[in-house]
């Protein structure tokens, strides 16, 4: 009797075995189809895209082929900073600008951004851009992107996934890593002009939707542990540190409850920094004429972005008024 | 603690292997172990909640043997009338007084008087409504003498919180449940896995379909003022797979879980989609709750007997007071009232038949099975709308859209389309089994490769703790 029951167990827990080992080799073999069939099937077997812009990859190849050199100021923070600062109009000023912006980047990842490029962050100054519902997200959405399209971030890649603490983020590691072709040799965009140095463009216009935008709904702690990990390291790494809030469509506030009350936790840990965040939208009203979506500036947006962010950095003394030699001090 | 997270597989491992290493002993040591286990499960997020479920345990335990002592049948019944009212106060107090104070006062000021009814803006303590149910059916049960009181209160306790069933049901009965805590329960193959598909398949159905569709319908209602009639078609049409996949996705993982035990719970669904009138659908969704409506309030007031205006009274207030049951709104006694309505046909002497299973000993439903159950579908899916709405003025609004709005075109749903054959293929080809995953194939390598097959989906496409379960709430 008792050998009959103890062999149940032994069976049970041998198929229970057996048959993980099957289930894994089978998801492992649909995640091949679906990281190597169309987009469609991607999508209906994994339920996402999984379609990492093109912009990232191309992002760190300029970067790395202009990093030796240094810049004055990097801009770090989410497609807001990737389509807002355009390095021509630095240029102009004697600048040497890099955008390092990527879709959807909230504080954790930029944390792991940095964290990768480790010597290679050779920049005078960083802007980093804060927008609140990016911390109530777990940074899956940034972190595909990137470890998708980034392959020299491959090492920091299970961490940054685990970090997310979303399952999305180990089937876009899973999909990266059992895609034959790489991401950024595949992806073309339909809707982006990679301009320069991480600057990007829309090619089409698009109506403002505010329906379209998703509120974050996760606990803002974690990403606020994550800013303040990023501060501290480029405190570490003496540089100066400017936080900015970029223009938003005067929609888009009203779709966050909680927008307010986001923007005074991420003051309290500036304040421990001595830094302040720089709110655009309190210094300066941008119309919806000047979006090209509920999250985005169009051409014009920027064209009257910029001049502004220049001159509000000058009169609060962030940048220096003269850039004669390339080398701020 | 959540049902689909890392925490409660980790507690459910070390739950069944203490368990299963017990089974040589008494049926008191599993019973402590699984009690100990479930108030572990309760209290995890709230354990001031666990002084309710234990206080109410343990006086209607009590108050069950005093009613099996008791010396004459007005004795018994005072004791039997104390119990119930220990149980309904408790959940008439958590769940109710904040809306019948609102409404008395609302109702009060449409007559110009003023009445100061506070409010007490009070939780409603988790699982309330079903240890609640169950508590009284096993008072009344007693009462009548159909069973024995409990002489062991580990066995009643646990009977009231057993942790899968505890927060959403199925609401079981003393005659199945308790009776199966008094004997000691042995490992067996079978059962173990039978619990494994069934909880594997309510899996399936919560993380894969209800809740990739709970976005879809999230938006729907939320713009529904907004939004093209098709698209709220298809938004309603999504509730009411989203709900069926939600809840009978939960109750399969609670059976499922129950059998791993040892425990054969109550059946809660019998593929309610495929009914092809009200009556049917009713006889397969949330059976536990429509079995515990019908024996305890349906039968009481009178039932079917008499003339059929009786019975249409007696029909309509059990599933305007199974309405209440779901919730202090309107939205919900609205609901109930209208699936009332419903069996007028029925009840005005159109019978319902359908005993047989759909389409039995058939592949394919024949053309009127098919526009029955359309029809069905579409009835239930009507009330749905009631149910999802936050009030009667969104749900009347996002029917009137619905309906002044419509124009046929492209839903633009294709993935979401996909994923419900996915679901629905499966259970038809299933039906009448305890789950489509309780295949009929000889060939093991094939059974296999279909439970990998489902188990691979749940991995790729299920959404985890993103939407809490519906009737968690109730």
């Amino acid at each position: 009797m008792v050998s009959k029951q103890r062999n149940t167990e032994f069976r049970i827990i041998a198929n229970l075995l057996l048959f993980g080992v099957v289930a894994f080799l089978l998801s492992g073999a649909l995640l091949f189809v679906a990281a190597n069939g169309p987009s469609s099937v991607r999508k209906i077997l994994v339920g996402y895209g999984f379609d990492p812009m093109p912009c990232p990859g191309w992002v760190q190849r300029e970067f790395e082929a202009s990093y030796k050199d240094g810049f004055d100021l990097l801009f770090l923070g989410s497609s807001h900073i990737q389509r807002s600062f355009d390095p021509r109009f630095f240029d102009a000023l004697g600048i040497k600008s890099f955008t390092f912006g990527t879709p959807a980047q909230t504080p954790l990842n930029t944390y792991f951004l940095l964290e990768s490029l480790d010597e290679k962050l050779n920049a005078k100054r960083v802007v980093l851009e804060v927008f609140p519902n990016l911390f109530k997200v777990s940074g899956a959405e940034s972190f595909i992107d990137l470890y998708g399209s980034m392959p020299e971030l491959a090492t920091s890649g299970l961490r940054h996934a685990w970090a997310t603490r979303d399952k999305r983020s180990f089937i876009g590691l899973g999909l990266k890593e059992l895609r034959v072709a790489n991401f950024v040799a595949s992806s073309s965009s339909l809707v982006d002009s990679q301009i320069t140095r991480g600057y990007l463009d829309f090619k089409h216009s698009r109506s403002t939707d505010f329906s379209q935008f998703v509120p974050g709904d996760l606990d803002a702690t974690e990403q606020l542990k994550y800013f303040d990990k990023v501060l501290q390291t480029l405190q570490k790494r003496a540089i100066k540190t400017i936080i900015i809030i970029t223009p938003l469509a005067n929609g888009l506030i009203e779709c966050m409850p909680d927008y307010h009350t986001d923007i005074a936790e991420i003051n309290k840990v500036c304040e421990r920094y001595g830094l302040e965040v720089v709110d655009f939208n309190r210094i300066e009203q941008f119309d919806d004429s000047l979006f090209w979506d509920v999250n985005h500036l169009n051409k014009r947006g920027v064209e009257k972005f910029l001049p502004l962010f220049y001159s509000e950095m000058l009169r609060r003394q962030s940048l220096p008024s003269s850039y004669d030699d390339g080398h701020p001090q | 603690m959540p049902t689909i997270s890392l925490q409660f597989a980790v507690f459910l491992t070390l739950l069944l292997v203490g368990y299963w290493a017990l089974r040589k002993s008494s049926p008191r040591l599993q019973n402590l172990l699984l009690l100990f286990g479930s108030y572990l499960f309760y209290g995890w997020g709230e354990w001031r909640f666990l002084a309710i479920l234990v206080g109410e345990s343990a006086l209607t335990w009590w108050i069950g043997g005093r009613i099996g002592k008791a010396r004459d049948k007005h004795q018994r019944k005072i004791w039997f009338v104390a119990g119930i009212t220990v149980s309904l106060g408790a959940l008439g107090f958590f769940k109710y007084y904040d809306f019948f104070a609102s409404s008395t006062a609302k109702a009060l000021g449409s007559f110009g008087l003023t009445a100061d009814i506070g409010t007490l803006n009070l939780i409603l303590p988790l699982g309330l409504s079903y240890f609640s149910l169950k508590a009284i059916s096993y008072l009344v049960e007693v009462y009548h003498g159909r069973i024995e009181p409990s002489s062991d209160p580990v066995a009643y306790f646990l009977y009231l919180s057993f942790f899968p069933q505890i927060v959403a049901g199925p609401i079981d009965r003393p005659t199945n449940l308790l009776n199966q805590l008094n004997v000691v329960r042995g490992l067996e193959e079978e059962d173990f896995y039978s619990g494994l598909k069934l909880a594997t398949w309510g899996l399936f159905k919560k993380a894969v379909i209800a809740d990739n569709l709970a976005p879809v319908v999230a938006r729907g209602f939320s713009q529904y003022a907004s939004l093209p009639g098709m698209e709220l078609l298809v938004t309603a049409g999504f509730f009411s797979i989203q709900m069926y996949c939600d809840f009978s996705g939960y109750s399969d993982i609670a059976n499922g879980i129950a059998r791993l035990f040892g425990i054969k719970p109550v059946d809660n669904f019998a593929q309610p989609y495929f009914s092809r009138d009200i009556a049917e659908f009713w006889r397969r969704w949330h059976i536990s709750l429509t079995s515990w409506f019908r024996d305890y309030v349906f039968y009481p007031l009178g039932g079917g007997v008499g003339s059929r205006w009786k019975a249409l009274r007696n029909t309509i207030l059990t599933f305007t007071l199974s309405g209440l049951w779901h919730g202090a709104n309107w939205t919900f006694v609205v609901w109930g009232f209208v699936h009332g309505l419903l069996f007028v046909p029925i009840l005005m002497g159109w019978q319902s038949t359908h005993v047989k299973k759909v389409a039995y000993k058939k592949v394919l439903p024949n053309p009127l099975e098919v526009l029955q159950i359309g029809v069905t579908f579409a009835l239930v899916t009507i009330t749905m709308v009631i149910f999802r709405a936050e009030s009667l003025t969104q749900a009347v609004g996002f029917l009137g859209r619905l309906i002044s709005n419509f124009r046929l075109q492209n839903p633009h749903h294709l993935t979401e389309l996909l994923l419900i054959a996915g679901w629905l293929i499966p259970e038809w080809i299933g039906r009448g089994r305890l789950s489509p995953l309780h295949l009929q194939i000889a060939r093991q390598p094939i059974r296999w490769a279909v439970y990998a097959l489902v188990v691979a989906m749940i991995l790729l496409r299920g959404q985890f703790g993103e939407t809490p379960f519906i009737y968690r709430q109730f």
